[in-house]
């Protein structure tokens, strides 16, 4: 492509070339074609499972840097459009001929009576009472009436598309300076803020059930405690779609668990100890060298057809344990044993253990995102800009009396984005302007 | 109570019934030499619409909150969408378009069609959807797919026309399309005002996610979707404005965009379990 032009030197080409390649990278082509390539990878992401996708393409060089690509293709387009926006924006175009007119879609040709100045001044009042932008020229033996209005939208795109670039710097600054992390505990407990000067205190956790056959879940509630300097500051309920707000740290409700209360008693002296196991988890008792391992806890056990143990719902109505024994000399038993609730075991000759009880612990999501609120801004100026895109569409008219007219008036008008809108409009204009001067 | 169910299954039936009905007519419409029957299938569809919206009333009333909350609800108010959207244009510009019902109304049909296979039991709301977003995200849904549905239906009259000039052949059916520059300007302002409906979808979407789930953005399979979704119609949106791209190439981005809508709807959840699952 370079050396086919004769004269220029080999750094004019360079130049030219770069210059090609930049005007390329700005183009609209070159937006379309990054949105098809970010949409490709989104596709591919979409069909992994989350936590990989998360992992290999939503994060990774390649996508993070074709978001890159679309900001800077967007605002290389934007500040290269600007002046010509600026340009349709403020000037009403009045160097038009009567070719050109002639070669707009909407047109009708009026005998307007009265003289040349006078056609003109009645023209461009109705105009402007229409809420057009009205200016007039002369021309030899004529005039020419040019009027616009919806302007406006023309500065929709540009909105819009900063509106984007906003949004992917809000994400940035997201992931920068925010943070998410997962605690809970059962009630009582004080949880700790990563970089933050107060404390939040778990004061209760419960679930409320509806009166259905299933029993099930309406919602989750843990109520929280923000503690700064050792005050109370702030005393909230929380549940899912409500969460706590403080000093732009939120705390959501997230997930909630079971643990097990279980009391191990000395025959002989009466002695008892209470410890609080959550599934998964293993109790070493000292005295007899046992393990207590805590297989599972489900609150409304039943056995399925095929011998395995389920919970029927999350409502303890007939809760059960499953756990196993491990010895000095290894497993106790079977590895797999079920007790419900309140049952007296043997766990050897001089301890017995029993699971007294259940209670719940929370699960909370603390999130700190200082992005979100520009990311709302963008949002909204995305809205604003699209609605001032579609709904505030440029049109214009023109009326022009010349040689070329026979001492009549050629009214046209055009608009590139609402043509059939347009056209009904243009249609109702004219007959309003017809009613008006009475032809 | 009962009673009520009663009543919204049969206004739910004399709807499926009335958008059968104006279908055939739209056809026939379509079809016959002079273009008869136009004006019964639009009185047929605007009955469809009416009984559907009483439907649409019982159900919330029996529910006791906005039906749009899972597979059978959204389809439902999906096709009542359609309808309402296709109405709204066939009234605006005085009935001169009536062809596209023939266009618009199967594909209405095909989605009151999937909703009446779905299980219709009312099932109280999970936490999560206990919100007063569900009713604002979705019914920006409803809007943003009733007006791809009918982009749909102009982008095939838009090939269909397409392909019979350049074949030359102009028959009855054709006579009655409005020239594919018409065709190609309703197309842009069905997506126009799909795509704006499009942003609220995933802009509210976002304003609930930070709430419920801590996040406004979490690349959830459905969100992905949705936003792949608004990447395709936003590429048709400034294909129209590229030098060399032909409107036949953008009719089939807006085939390729309600493909994508479908998806995000059903194969997201069949194929693409996330935490959108029960819609």
């Amino acid at each position: 492509m370079a050396n086919t032009r004769e004269e220029p030197g080999k750094e004019n080409d360079n130049k030219r070339e770069l210059k090609d390649a930049w005007k390329f990278f700005s183009s609209m082509k070159m937006g379309i074609i990054l949105l098809l390539v970010i949409t490709a990878m989104s596709v591919y992401g979409s069909l992994l499972p989350h936590a990989e996708a998360m992992d290999r393409v939503y994060t990774s060089w390649w996508f993070v840097g074709t978001l890159v690509l679309i900001a800077l293709n967007l605002l290389v387009c934007s500040l290269n459009r600007w002046g010509g926006i600026w340009e349709k924006a403020t000037v009403v175009r009045d160097d038009l001929n009567y070719k050109t007119l002639q070669s707009y879609q909407n047109q009708q040709s009026l005998a307007i009576p009265g003289e040349t100045e006078e056609k003109a001044a009645k023209i461009r009042d109705f105009l402007l009472q229409k809420g057009y932008r009205v200016g007039t020229t002369s021309r030899d033996k004529g005039f020419l009436v040019s009027g616009d209005k919806g302007r406006f939208g023309y500065f929709g795109s540009l909105v819009t598309h900063l509106s984007i670039i906003l949004l992917l710097l809000a994400g940035l600054y997201g992931i920068v300076g925010g943070y998410e992390d997962f605690d809970g505990g059962f009630p009582g407990r004080i949880l700790p803020v990563e970089n933050e000067d107060f404390q939040v205190r778990i004061d209760d956790f419960y679930i409320s059930y509806r009166d259905d056959a299933q029993k099930s879940i309406e919602q989750y509630y843990s109520e929280l405690t923000v503690i700064e300097n050792g005050r109370t500051v702030k005393q909230e309920t929380i549940y899912v779609n409500k969460p706590l707000r403080y000093k732009g740290v939120n705390f959501y409700q997230s997930t909630y668990g079971w643990g097990v209360e279980t009391n191990i008693t000395n025959t002989a002296t009466g002695e008892e100890e209470n410890v609080l196991i959550i599934p998964g988890r293993t109790f070493y008792h000292n005295e007899t060298d046992i393990h207590l391992h805590l297989i599972e806890f489900y609150p409304d056990f039943t056995m399925t057809t095929g011998g395995m143990p389920v919970s029927r719902s999350a409502y303890p109505a007939n809760p059960f344990v499953a756990y196993r024994l491990t010895g000095a000399q290894g497993v106790i038993g079977t590895p797999f044993q079920l007790a419900a609730v309140g049952d007296r075991l043997e766990l050897d000759d001089n301890y017995m253990l029993q699971f007294s009880g259940y209670r719940n612990y929370t699960g909370l999501l603390i999130v700190r995102n200082p992005g979100k609120s520009l990311a709302l801004l963008a949002s909204i100026l995305m809205i604003a800009g699209l609605v001032m895109s579609f709904y505030f569409f440029p049109r214009r008219v023109w009326a022009y009396l010349g040689e070329e007219t026979d001492g009549k008036v050629l009214i046209t008008g055009q608009s590139y984005r609402n043509k059939v809108g347009f056209q009904m409009e243009f249609d109702r204009l004219i007959s309003a302007l017809k009613n008006k001067l009475g032809v | 109570m009962g009673n009520i169910i009663y009543w919204e299954t049969t206004f739910f039936n004399i709807t499926f019934a009335a958008y059968v009905i104006a279908t055939l007519l739209y056809f026939y419409f379509l079809l016959s030499s002079r273009g008869n029957g136009g004006s019964w299938a639009s009185r047929l569809a605007l009955t469809g619409l009416v009984t559907h919206t009483v439907a649409i009333i019982l159900r919330t009333i029996e529910a006791g909150r906005a039906p749009l909350s899972n597979q059978f609800e959204f389809a439902n108010v999906f096709a009542w969408g359609i309808v309402l959207c296709y109405l709204f244009i066939e009234w605006r510009y005085r009935y001169k378009y009536r062809v596209f019902g023939a266009f618009v109304m199967p594909l209405a049909f095909v989605v009151i069609g999937y909703a009446s296979l779905l299980p219709k039991d009312i099932r109280p709301l999970m936490p999560a959807l206990q919100s007063v977003w569900l009713t604002i995200h979705v019914s920006t849904a409803i809007f943003a797919y009733g007006a791809f549905t009918i982009a749909c239906g102009l982008a095939i009259m838009y090939l269909y026309r397409a392909s019979k000039e350049r074949q030359g052949t102009v028959g009855i059916i054709l006579q009655k399309f409005p020239s594919l520059d018409v065709l190609d300007d309703f197309g842009y302002k069905a997506i126009a005002f799909g795509f704006l409906f499009q942003t609220l979808l995933i802009v509210t979407g976002a304003i609930w996610g930070e709430q419920a789930w801590g996040r406004y953005w979490g690349w959830d399979p459905k969100e992905t979707w949705s936003l792949i979704t608004w990447i395709i119609y936003a590429v048709y949106l400034h294909a129209r404005f590229t030098r060399g791209w032909s409107g036949k190439t953008t009719a089939w981005f807006a085939i390729i965009g309600f493909i994508c809508v479908l998806f995000t709807y059903i194969g997201v959840n069949m194929w693409l379990p996330g935490l959108h699952s029960y819609v």
